[in-house]
């Protein structure tokens, strides 16, 4: 495989994606595996947590409380209508994977940065048009999903095709032996969670500070907690609504959650130990050159799925900056009918944010 | 197979069989109406259906591949799971009790008595 360049033509979705080999200037071990999609969700949690500061953290729950439950409970199901029946400017991308990892990363940066600027609106905290917000709301969506799943070379194109190259090299080491290897390849390993099992944990933290459902005044007044529990539940699976998290009260009774996280830790040890031995038994049944190449591929797709586990259910739109933008593009049928951007329009604007959001990111770190 | 039984083939998430009420999960507003050995159908999953899908005994989606949420969600529970189940939503509406089989990747349900079966 060569590495890629901007010159190379564009891909459609099926076509297969030249990716960054072993054998390129990456070193694809130390740059693409699960440690670095773990550091982009530390990344993108930081930047919210420095948003929520300054956005005021009780000013954003009294925010979210106002939002309408109609807006909070159709939040995700409207913005999956909104994604998918209207078009957007993906072009394909054929980097490599440690570049497509750092765009990534940038595009989540963006997305969050607007959607405060979104929630600041909603709380008519600034003095921007709703026209200026519109735009950039539209613009982080398009970047957003640029690197998505509907993108050529988005995030679910990628999964696709390592799991192809992991299948084949698999099923000519294994064949019939383990049909379920790939899936036991890829699952994200201790400590690195996904966000299903993070959750149950963190709620189970939650629990622990409050054992009834809390109020705005009662998590204000236990503030610090520890590890900032509280705040990483409410943006990870909340979005930063009290309702949100008093329904988790509601439906994930004590029992229930006992019992739940307990099949869940015994699962992941079994998964793990299962892993052990489907790597044990790679390792025997196949020379080293090719054993390298399944690191790879499974490096890979750990990393990818990771951040598909992880990143894309907590902090893309199903999140609360994705909450943001939902309640501007809710807006829109009000107050901008006719006023969705062209696609050039979009596009100029995606990559100019993308370029801004560098640029931030610098300053910061 | 009975000729009196209806069945929709789908692909297997995480194996395991079960016999129970199919549940049909428009948005998460339904998502309260799930009780413990209830199948949870819809058309895909989120991370806010986790709770309700803790409590199914099984998980039927319409979507998804090995990747998608409901997928690797039932391979972290063991929780027996079918993806591609094509219009689920829609053909187990009204149902009472169905047997999803996560071994094979098929639902099957009961006809009405004066019904042939049908292969959706």
């Amino acid at each position: 495989m060569m590495p890629m360049t901007a010159n190379q033509p564009l891909r459609h979705r099926n076509s297969p994606l030249v990716m960054v080999s072993r054998d390129t200037e990456v070193d694809f071990s130390t740059r693409c595996g699960i440690d670095r999609s773990a550091a982009m969700l530390i990344n993108v949690e930081n930047r919210i947590d420095l948003h929520e500061r300054k956005f005021g953290r009780d000013r954003l729950l009294r925010t979210i409380e106002k939002v309408s439950p109609h807006d909070l409970s159709q939040h995700v199901s409207r913005y999956r209508v909104l994604v998918r029946s209207n078009e957007w400017p993906n072009v394909a991308e054929p980097a490599p994977l440690a570049e497509f990892l750092n765009d990534y990363e940038l595009a989540s940066l963006a997305y969050v940065d607007v959607g405060f600027i979104a929630l600041e609106f909603v709380g008519a905290g600034n003095d921007r048009t709703y026209a200026s917000v519109y735009h950039q709301v539209v613009a982080s969506e398009a970047l957003r999903g640029q690197y998505g799943k509907q993108s050529p070379t988005g995030l679910d194109a990628r999964l696709d095709w390592y799991e192809a190259q992991l299948t084949a090299v698999l099923d000519k080491i294994l064949g019939e032996a383990t049909p379920n290897a790939v899936d036991l390849l890829c699952i994200p390993n201790e400590p690195h969670l996904t966000a299903e099992s993070a959750m149950l944990e963190s709620f189970a933290q939650v629990r622990a500070i409050f054992a009834e459902p809390p109020t705005i005044d009662s998590i204000l007044a236990a503030e610090p907690t520890p590890h900032e529990i509280v705040w990483k539940f409410l943006r990870r699976h909340a979005q930063w609504s009290i309702q949100h998290l008093n329904e988790y009260y509601h439906r994930l009774g004590i029992d229930l959650l006992q019992d739940r996280l307990e099949v869940a830790r015994n699962r992941r040890r079994d998964l793990a130990a299962r892993r052990s031995e489907l790597m044990a038994e790679i390792a025997r049944r196949c020379p080293a050159t090719v054993l390298g190449q399944i690191i790879h591929f499974a490096n890979a797709l750990a990393a990818l799925n990771h951040i598909n586990l992880t990143l894309e259910p907590s902090f893309s739109f199903k999140g609360g900056v994705g909450l943001g933008h939902g309640l501007i593009f809710n807006l829109s049928e009000k107050k901008m009918p006719n006023g969705r951007p062209t696609q050039s329009e979009i596009a100029r604007d995606k990559w100019a944010l993308r370029d801004k959001t560098k640029l931030t990111t610098a300053e910061i770190t | 197979m009975s000729s009196l039984r209806h069945s929709l083939k789908c692909r297997p998430a995480c194996s395991g069989i079960v016999i129970g009420r199919p549940i049909i999960i428009h948005s998460q507003l339904d998502l309260d109406q799930i009780q413990s050995g209830d199948v949870l159908v819809a058309v895909e999953t989120d991370i806010s259906y986790v709770p309700a899908m803790h409590r199914a005994a099984a998980v039927v989606t319409e979507r998804g591949g090995r990747f998608c949420h409901a997928a690797v969600w039932a391979r972290e529970n063991n929780k027996p799971t079918v993806l591609q189940a094509t219009n689920a939503t829609a053909v187990l509406e009204g149902v009472t009790l169905i047997r999803v089989d996560a071994e094979q990747g098929l639902i099957e349900w009961e006809a009405e008595n004066d019904q042939q079966g049908k292969e959706y």
